[in-house]
């Protein structure tokens, strides 16, 4: 352990009824390191990331935090937030009548809001704190994604897929977390968008921030960690280097497949 | 040309001509009140629908609304001017003026309204309840001393806090359950108005409410200057014109801040909002609250106008008649509101040449003005990815 441990996960369990959606996950991450998470569907990586944010409550397990004393897991989404993690979503979730910038400035919100009585009666002041976040919500998305820069006023709605996952990183990376949860950031990409996304992801990694991102796409993983959990049926099976696990029977058995097992275009898919 | 209106930012002369053309319609809306009888009456309806349904027309009068509120201040100042030009072309008639006055009441609560309904999206099924606490408070309050504003500030406070109770309530539940919460709450509103004879005076309601004065001049005294005589009913007019347009400036200033963003985002997906930073939970009662204190200056003015209140004008047909206004105009578009409410109140009074078959041809209106405007016939913008 010669670096700093910024989250340290221990025996965290869920259970959706009778389905265990996490069973005694340990996972531990260094502040600048970058964890890949892979798995199944319905492995449990999407609860993983809503138990660590707060969304969902977990049953059992404790999460320390950058050698904080409080309990990550005790906490409710928003002041999770205000810790330093900030996420994205599987199924994306933008306000879609609203335009890039907008969408975007949510990153900043801990800096833009004022009271709300300073909204009625100061609003000059209030303006100008919006204007400020504004601007550094454009920063963001110039870093990510500079073709949607040029134009911040559009709807997200009127964006491709692609885009507004674009959008949703831009929004993480305006609140400058210090640990950016990705959830499956290429999920409908294309293969060029997928290479895309993954030169901003590296980009944002060699600034320092620690990632944790889940990810279905095998070389894609490889390419971004130092080292990739696995999960199945909500247990850690194998943890290590891209190698590592690659070789694991477990994972084989599970994940990828054996070339020769079922069909050889089953694990073609995976392994790209 | 549809387009071209809506794209290119129009030259100063055309502004300045739709902006001319937005105050003179206020004034002409009037003597339309005042004089069209039942074949005008007809024929503008008529016009009106065929507007809705014919869609070259349509494109274009939506596209030239879109470009007037692109420049919505100077937008709203037009309205405002207009408005107050209404009372010159009325004469001494103050019926219409009347009616106005008490729409311009509801309008300030269905203001009110669209920011729970229209901005995060959650049901009041009791809003009558509040509007009768802020009504009976105030009447009581000046019945026993207290001058008009005093008891205004009470009775806006009072909405501010009740609202606040409301939105506790219901914050471990999610929308549906809010309406549930609030419905109950206007049936026992109303009861107890009934039964707490000893405070309320029960169902015969409080007569002899004070009318509202200012230096010795009540809004029963017609206005009498050198150059200018109005009917007394003026004074209520303007009255509400003034508590109408502070509503619309203070709901304007939190949707164009952070909280009107936060509001589109929580109504859309609040998961998305806690995951940046928002106490959610809290939000939705502040915004509950802010929603409910609009209800306070609305009964003040309508119990001070009227002069009378009794159970019967606070019962839940009247919380969904404002929840009407707000659909029907445009739910989370202050300006749709607002002509919603301003034409839900008003219709009913013009169309009493049809006598028993008034309310017939009110409702017929509404569904098709929803079978052509889904979304209120102002739709708010930021609803076009929404599913109508």
């Amino acid at each position: 352990m010669a670096q700093e441990r910024l989250l340290e996960i221990s025996a965290l369990t869920k259970s959706f009824g009778g389905v265990h959606a996490l069973n005694s996950v340990d996972l531990s991450l260094a502040s600048g390191e970058t964890l890949g998470i892979i798995g199944p569907n319905g492995s449990g990586k999407t609860t993983l990331f809503n138990v660590i944010t707060g969304l969902v409550r977990a049953d059992a397990g404790t999460a320390r935090w950058n050698g904080e004393k409080a309990d990550l897991l005790r906490l409710p989404a928003w002041q999770v937030f205000q810790l330093g993690l900030a996420r994205t979503f599987q199924n994306i979730r933008l306000t879609l009548g609203e335009t890039v910038l907008d969408n975007v400035s949510l990153g900043r919100h801990l800096q833009v809001c004022t009271p709300w009585w300073a909204v009625l009666a100061r609003p000059g002041e209030t303006w100008r704190r919006d204007r400020r976040g504004r601007e550094e919500a454009l920063e963001a998305l110039r870093f990510v994604a500079p073709h949607l820069a040029e134009r911040p006023d559009r709807l997200v709605g009127e964006l491709s897929y692609a885009d507004r996952r674009r959008v949703e990183l831009a929004r993480a990376m305006a609140a400058k977390p210090r640990l950016l949860l990705l959830d499956e950031p290429t999920a409908g990409m294309n293969p060029r968008e997928t290479d895309e996304i993954g030169d901003d992801i590296r980009k944002i990694a060699a600034g320092g921030m620690a990632i944790l991102v889940i990810e279905h796409k095998m070389k894609f993983v490889a390419s971004l960690a130092s080292r990739i959990a696995v999960l199945n049926f909500g247990r850690k099976i194998a943890e290590g280097s891209y190698e590592t696990v690659r070789g694991d029977p477990q994972v084989i058995a599970s994940y990828l497949g054996r070339k020769g097992d079922h069909l050889n275009k089953t694990s073609h898919r995976k392994e790209k | 040309m549809a387009s071209a209106v809506s794209q290119q930012p129009a030259g100063l002369w055309s502004r300045l001509v739709a902006q001319a053309a937005v105050v003179a319609a206020f004034p002409l809306a009037g003597l339309f009140l005042l004089h069209a009888g039942v074949v005008v009456t007809v024929a503008a309806t008529l016009l009106l629908v065929a507007a809705a349904a014919i869609p070259g027309i349509r494109t274009r009068v939506s596209a030239t609304g879109r470009a007037l509120l692109a420049r919505s201040s100077s937008f709203w100042a037009a309205c405002l001017l207009g408005a107050a030009l209404v009372p010159l072309v009325m004469g001494t008639n103050g019926y219409w003026l009347f009616v106005l006055s008490i729409a311009m009441v509801f309008a300030v609560m269905a203001i009110g309204i669209n920011i729970q309904l229209g901005e995060i999206g959650v049901i009041n099924l009791g809003y009558a309840g509040l509007f009768a606490i802020a009504a009976y408070t105030s009447a009581l309050l000046s019945l026993a001393g207290w001058p008009v504003w005093a008891g205004a500030l009470a009775a806006t406070f009072l909405c501010w806090l009740v609202g606040a109770l409301l939105g506790l309530c219901s914050i471990r539940t999610s929308g549906d359950y809010f309406a549930l919460v609030t419905l109950g709450f206007g049936l026992i509103t109303h009861q107890l108005i009934v039964n707490l004879g000893w405070l309320t005076n029960g169902s015969n309601g409080i007569t002899n409410i004070s009318p509202i004065s200012l230096f010795g001049h009540t809004t029963k005294n017609p206005i009498d200057l050198p150059f200018l005589s109005l009917p007394p009913e003026a004074n209520g007019y303007f009255l509400c014109l003034l508590i109408l347009a502070g509503a619309v400036l203070v709901a304007r200033r939190f949707r164009n801040a952070w909280v009107g963003r936060m509001w589109a985002t929580v109504r859309q997906d609040s998961f998305g909002a806690a995951c940046f930073g928002l106490n959610v939970p809290m939000f939705r009662l502040k915004t509950i609250a802010l929603a409910s204190a609009f209800a306070g200056p609305s009964g003040v003015l309508f119990a001070h106008l009227i002069g009378f209140i009794s159970p019967d004008d606070f019962t839940m047909l009247q919380s969904i008649e404002v929840l009407a206004m707000v659909i029907l105009g445009g739910m989370g578009n202050i300006a749709g509101v607002l002509v919603g409410a301003i034409i839900l109140y008003v219709a009913p009074e013009k169309l009493r040449f049809l006598g028993d078959y008034r309310l017939l041809i009110y409702g017929l209106m509404l569904v098709v003005i929803l079978v052509y405007r889904p979304k209120g016939i102002i739709p708010d913008p930021r609803r076009i990815f929404d599913r109508a």
